[in-house]
């Protein structure tokens, strides 16, 4: 496994952010490290099942009942920008 | 009155026998917490209208046995509180107030405790305990030149709070626990509910205790733990009178010492030392020591870093200036929404979500993320394995002393260094407590006890007997 200088701005652009050069530069040396720590355990994993919790998770739908939920003017209460109804956010397209 | 000695018992004695009131406690606590805010900053928010009102709402009896009304508390700030704000140590999360209380804030508040503010952490509790707060570093009251690791820890040993929450993502409550002297548990994964805690790992976090002792987190414990139907990780396991289950003889118990153990990376001498200094009056209690192969055990911290990444990429990428949170100025949405994240988030948890995403991206995910997940069953199983054989594994917690700040807030690794040993029980989602060990120097450090799950009362058991005769003498503030 190898990373680039490229890998890491792509993914930057992905998680919604702008890395500094230096930034880029200490993560690309970071990562680096952690793909060779990585390799050390790649052939120890072939044929294991993931886990991605460590309990198992029965279900996430409760029983179709009406219950009291956040109203609306609180959980519009933090936003940086909202009218009583929505959210406002700036225009979607570049002028 | 004392306050770096208090415990929970101690202050319960006091209100039973008239010594004091809720009024006179609350307030010299505050008085404290603000004086000491000063010197170590603990805490990232310290609010006397909502501490009054909590105070003033105590309806509980105080000085009952078992009892945590009046007990004054401080939560991790990425637990939400209604009416105080949750910073999450970040930026971008300033001016954030919950519209609604975690379930264990709920618990706690039923209970009667006073919650005296919230404590600084880890932007979002990711890192190793190093202190990337945006609200700066806390420092520890043994030592004012190193970390405390969490501010919730750093208020427990300087005597503002008798008892803390925090979160525990890949051993950040533990590690707090070793560098402050106190103790640290974090349960079992599902039981404490986990509703309204900002975790960045929602595999992986936990919520667990902070205090000076066994009883102290016996009581907290019986409080907060239980089945809770808003998170569908919770578990519906009875919850034990745990103050009955720390009593008793440790003879007969088995402990595991890991093979190769002083083999782990950083190890310092002092705390080999420490480690093997316990593990002689374990073994004078009647402990059985036996030695166990884990192999898979020194790949926890890279696998967890690598799962944490990816779950972090994902579960705080709604921190983007719409809903809540700061907002960048910008032109249009996808400026907003880089400018707010760039702007607001730390370089650490910038580099850490950015592995994350790259973690997560079609060339690294099988070969990466699908690799450590792959590892997370083999570590499980090796360690599930071992648990038939032995009631608990011993390592040291961190196999070095606090750092020193100085050296703290230097481009941090996104493989946390201090997470060698106490990272295996978050991919398991066992229970693990800190144990505190070399308590009479300025470097306090920690024993960690991992156990099965839901027996968090068998390690409390080893606290309390290893903590009997300690006659510890807490920093003076």
């Amino acid at each position: 496994m190898t990373v680039s200088l490229e890998e890491i701005k792509k993914a930057a652009w992905d998680a919604r952010l702008e890395l500094t050069s230096r930034e880029e530069e200490v993560l690309l040396e970071e990562v680096t490290q952690l793909f060779e720590k990585a390799a050390t355990f790649i052939k120890n994993a072939e044929g294991i099942d993931p886990t991605f919790y460590p309990v198992s998770i029965t279900s996430v739908m409760r029983e179709d009942k009406i219950q009291p939920s956040l109203p609306v003017s609180k959980a519009l209460s933090n936003a940086p920008d909202a009218d009583d109804f929505c959210f406002h956010v700036p225009r979607i397209i570049e002028e | 009155m004392n306050f770096s000695n208090l415990t929970i018992q101690e202050v319960n004695h006091m209100y039973k026998e008239g010594q004091t009131t809720l009024n006179e406690l609350s307030s010299k606590f505050f008085d404290r917490a603000k004086n000491v805010q000063d010197k170590y900053n603990a805490f990232i928010t310290l609010d006397s209208d909502y501490y009054n009102n909590v105070v003033e709402d105590i309806s509980e009896e105080l000085g009952e046995d078992h009892s945590l009304a009046g007990i004054p508390a401080v939560l991790g700030d990425n637990i939400c509180t209604k009416n105080l704000r949750t910073t999450c140590g970040s930026k971008i999360m300033e001016n954030y107030i919950s519209p609604f209380n975690a379930q264990v804030v709920d618990k706690l508040l039923e209970a009667g405790v006073i919650i005296s503010g919230k404590g600084n952490i880890d932007e979002f509790g990711a890192g190793d305990s190093k202190g990337s707060s945006y609200y700066g570093h806390s420092k520890n009251p043994w030592n004012e030149k190193i970390t405390p690791g969490n501010g919730a820890a750093c208020a427990i040993a300087s005597g503002t709070a008798l008892f803390g929450l925090a979160s525990d993502a890949s051993g950040n409550l533990r590690q707090s626990a070793a560098y402050c002297g106190i103790a640290g548990l974090k349960p079992t994964y599902g039981r404490v509910s986990r509703y309204g805690l900002i975790d960045y790992a929602p595999s992986l976090d936990q919520i667990g205790i902070l205090a000076k002792n066994a009883r102290d987190i016996a009581l907290v414990l019986a409080c907060t733990a239980g089945k809770d139907s808003r998170d569908v990780t919770s578990l519906d396991n009875p919850v034990p009178k745990y103050i009955n289950e720390i009593q008793g003889q440790l003879e007969g118990l088995k402990v595991g010492i890991v093979k190769n153990w002083e083999e782990a990376g950083s190890l310092e001498n002092e705390v080999k030392k420490s480690f093997q200094k316990e593990i002689e009056t374990l073994k004078e209690k009647g402990v059985k020591i036996i030695e166990v192969d884990i192999p898979s055990l020194f790949h926890s911290s890279t696998v967890t870093a690598i799962i944490g990444a990816v779950e972090a990429f994902s579960n705080l990428a709604n921190f983007d200036g719409v809903r809540f949170g700061c907002r960048a100025e910008s032109k249009h949405l996808h400026e907003m929404y880089i400018k707010t994240r760039t702007e607001g988030l730390g370089t650490y948890l910038k580099r850490f979500l950015t592995f994350g995403a790259m973690a997560s991206s079609e060339k690294h995910f099988n070969s990466l993320f699908l690799t450590a997940q792959k590892m997370r069953t083999k570590i499980i199983k090796e360690l599930q394995k071992t648990l038939e054989e032995v009631d608990m594994i011993a390592t040291p917690t961190v196999p070095f002393q606090a750092p020193s700040l100085e050296s703290s807030g230097k481009d941090e690794g996104i493989t946390g260094s201090a997470d060698v040993f106490t990272s295996a029980a978050n991919l398991a989602g066992l229970p693990a407590i800190s144990i505190p060990v070399n308590i009479d120097t300025s470097t306090p450090t920690g024993f960690q006890l991992m156990g099965r799950t839901f027996e968090e009362g068998t390690l409390l058991k080893v606290l309390h007997s290893l903590e009997i005769n300690k006659n510890i003498q807490w920093p003076t503030v």
